[in-house]
């Protein structure tokens, strides 16, 4: 079903600017490595734009999403393109998205439903099922969302929560981005049986694979998926199949694979994609693209203008007193 | 009325769920089976399926699980049938329900409890038997709790059940049999309180869990022996209090330590060094430290009766301390 078509001329051109905004965010960052502004590590998520910014199009405000590593695009996308405090987190500053406690890889955001997210690959796929428990034993509305990668669909605990999802019966669906790397770890040597999706149907999940660089597919698969789960009350699982246009973090010199190799998935650029589909729908051209180019870039700028005016980071004791809550109820 | 250790704990759970909706009970076999040692039993009768949750042999997963639900408000409570197989939960516990208020700068948090038999003494040998709680000491975040008796058990669980933050809950195998004074309903221990289950004045012995039992069993040998021993049970590992162990040893002016698990790297290091800084300048003789043998618990009734610390072994190092 194509959902997509029917939203909005406008909501449709918008999301051209939102990709715009992550992939201008993610080149900051990216240039700001260079210079080593940033106290930790970081993982880009550029290439993967449509699959973020698809999905969380397609989510409810009151459905939840746990991310993982590669969280950026996940996280501008849920909580309104928020530049200024993920740019504060990544700086360490107490204007960030958690006080500068968390980092690039843990960041959260519970009042816009962007729960948490987490540096353990695989590490938020059971939490989703608990949080799709909680969904299920309050009888609220909305879905668990777990974002995760290839590389986490290995894992056992990712396995383990399929089944307990499937037994349990729980609002929750897997997106797993396949970006076709972990770490340095091509899927098709490292993902026995590279088709992933068909692993939750071993589980007896609703399953489907869509190609995660073409925004409306994506968006409509989540939407599917999403009224699935909310109808059937049964979780399902989706692979969006993408590619990381960067090294895994930082320190990635990409020494296992070639410029050959990553320039067909370079020049299938999720947004120059999503740039001809509104082409053909007559709803953007080339002058819109600039206009959003430059106004993501600007929006990027004031971000860093915004870190460059905080008040600094947390002093060493209150970042002590936020160890535990210590609170009893 | 007289309760054991282990219907102390199912009275806790009784209570907590009574009294809030959002207590549930998840692990393997803790259904109709009643838990593996019988801790749960006649709870799925009373609050159904849905708030005392069978799981699959899949701890991991379900302790994610529940890291996910308390993140969300539930108050998870999870059986993991051995302490043994908590390292299977490591990661949701150490990784996860350990950070996220941290992390998020405070705004979530991770009310959940993992309720696990520890020790050794029943003949369940290497996998079934370790003391495994020194490994939750040193990660900040969590807090760490292991009663002795069956009053401190209920009222600590239901402390425990009712904390914002998560808790590793140390039951001992041992101590499930015996019996004290439980009153009925809820009551509370506080959190980072020790208890001095008997006063003296000759030494201070400092232990937790069944080791407090032999503390005390050794304690009344002694005054046999006109030694007057004063037993202090920790009772919570982390948060410690350190002002009861300072006032006790300042008082006896001798400290000897006693845990059931390998001195080397453990918690009774950490214990003599609260004793050296806090109440150092009026020891009379230097720390004793008694624990496990260093080597994994053995099946044979005699090897593992040997390789713990016993009454007798503890009367005897407080007699050398003391001549």
């Amino acid at each position: 079903m194509d959902h997509f078509s029917r939203l909005e001329g406008t909501v449709r051109t918008r999301q051209l600017r939102n990709m715009l905004i992550i992939r201008k965010c993610e080149e900051t960052i990216d240039r700001l490595n260079t210079e080593n502004a940033f106290h930790g590590t970081n993982h880009l998520c550029m290439g993967q734009e449509a699959s973020c910014v698809g999905a969380v199009l397609a989510l409810g405000d009151e459905d939840w999403i746990i991310s993982n590593h590669r969280g950026h695009g996940f996280y501008l996308a849920r909580c309104s393109y928020d530049v200024n405090r993920l740019l504060a987190e990544m700086f360490g500053l107490r204007e960030g998205a958690c006080m500068g406690l968390g980092g690039s890889m843990h960041i959260s955001d519970a009042d816009r439903h962007y729960l948490c997210s987490t540096g353990v690959v695989a590490g938020g796929v059971p939490i989703s099922v608990g949080v799709a428990m909680d969904l299920k034993y309050h009888s609220l509305p909305g879905i668990a969302v777990s974002t995760f990668g290839d590389g986490a669909s290995n894992q056992g605990m990712a396995l383990e929560s399929l089944n307990l999802a499937s037994l349990w019966e729980v609002p929750v669906l897997f997106y797993c981005e396949n970006n076709r790397y972990a770490v340095s770890s091509p899927s098709e040597r490292f993902v026995a049986n590279t088709t992933i999706w068909e692993r939750a149907a071993g589980f007896g999940i609703r399953s489907m694979k869509v190609d995660g660089n073409d925004l409306p597919a994506v968006y409509n698969a989540v939407s599917q998926a999403r009224e699935y789960i909310t109808t059937e009350r049964r979780p399902c699982f989706i692979e969006a199949e993408t590619y990381r246009f960067n090294g895994h973090s930082r320190s990635d010199k990409l020494l296992y694979r070639s410029p050959q190799d990553e320039e067909p998935h370079r020049n299938a650029d999720p947004i120059l994609r999503y740039l001809d589909y509104l082409k053909n729908e007559s709803l953007a051209d080339d002058a819109l693209m600039d206009q959003y180019s430059r106004e993501a870039q600007q929006l990027v700028q004031e971000a860093l203008g915004f870190c460059e005016a905080s008040s600094g980071p947390l002093t060493l004791e209150e970042a002590l007193s936020l160890v535990r809550s210590g609170v009893s109820r | 009325m007289k309760k054991t250790y282990l219907q102390a704990v199912t009275d806790a759970l009784d209570c907590a769920m009574g009294s809030d909706p959002n207590v549930v009970v998840m692990g393997e076999d803790v259904g109709v089976y009643g838990g593996g040692m019988g801790a749960t039993r006649g709870l799925v009768e009373k609050y159904s399926s849905s708030r005392v949750i069978d799981t699959p042999i899949s701890e991991t997963a379900f302790t994610g699980a529940a890291v996910g639900c308390a993140l969300m408000g539930m108050r998870p409570v999870v059986e993991i049938i051995f302490s043994d197989f908590t390292s299977l939960t490591a990661d949701p516990v150490i990784n996860h329900a350990a950070k996220y208020h941290f992390m998020s700068a405070g705004t979530l948090s991770v009310p959940m409890v993992i309720r696990t038999p520890m020790g050794a003494g029943t003949g369940a040998a290497a996998q079934h038997s370790q003391s495994v709680e020194n490994m939750y000491l040193n990660v900040p975040g969590l807090v760490v709790l292991a009663p002795s008796d069956a009053y401190d058990a209920k009222g600590l669980l239901i402390s425990a059940i009712e904390l914002d933050d998560p808790v590793m809950f140390f039951e001992h195998k041992k101590c499930y049999p015996m019996s004290s004074d439980v009153p009925e309903g809820s009551y509370r221990i506080p959190i980072g309180k020790a208890d001095i289950k008997k006063q003296g004045s000759d030494i201070s012995i400092i232990s937790y869990s069944y080791m407090s039992c032999a503390a005390l069993e050794a304690a009344a040998l002694l005054e046999e022996d006109g030694i007057s021993a004063e037993v202090v049970d920790l009772r919570s590992l982390r948060p410690l209090d350190t002002q009861t162990i300072a006032e006790s040893v300042g008082r006896t002016r001798r400290a000897l330590i006693v845990t059931e698990a390998p001195v080397f790297g453990g918690f009774s290091g950490e214990l003599e060094s609260v004793v050296y800084e806090t109440a150092g300048s009026s020891l009379l003789c230097p720390v004793r430290r008694l624990g496990g043998e260093e080597m994994p618990v053995a099946y044979s009734e005699s090897i593992e009766a040997q390789q713990i610390p016993d009454a007798q072994r503890i009367r005897k190092t407080v007699k050398e301390m003391l001549s």
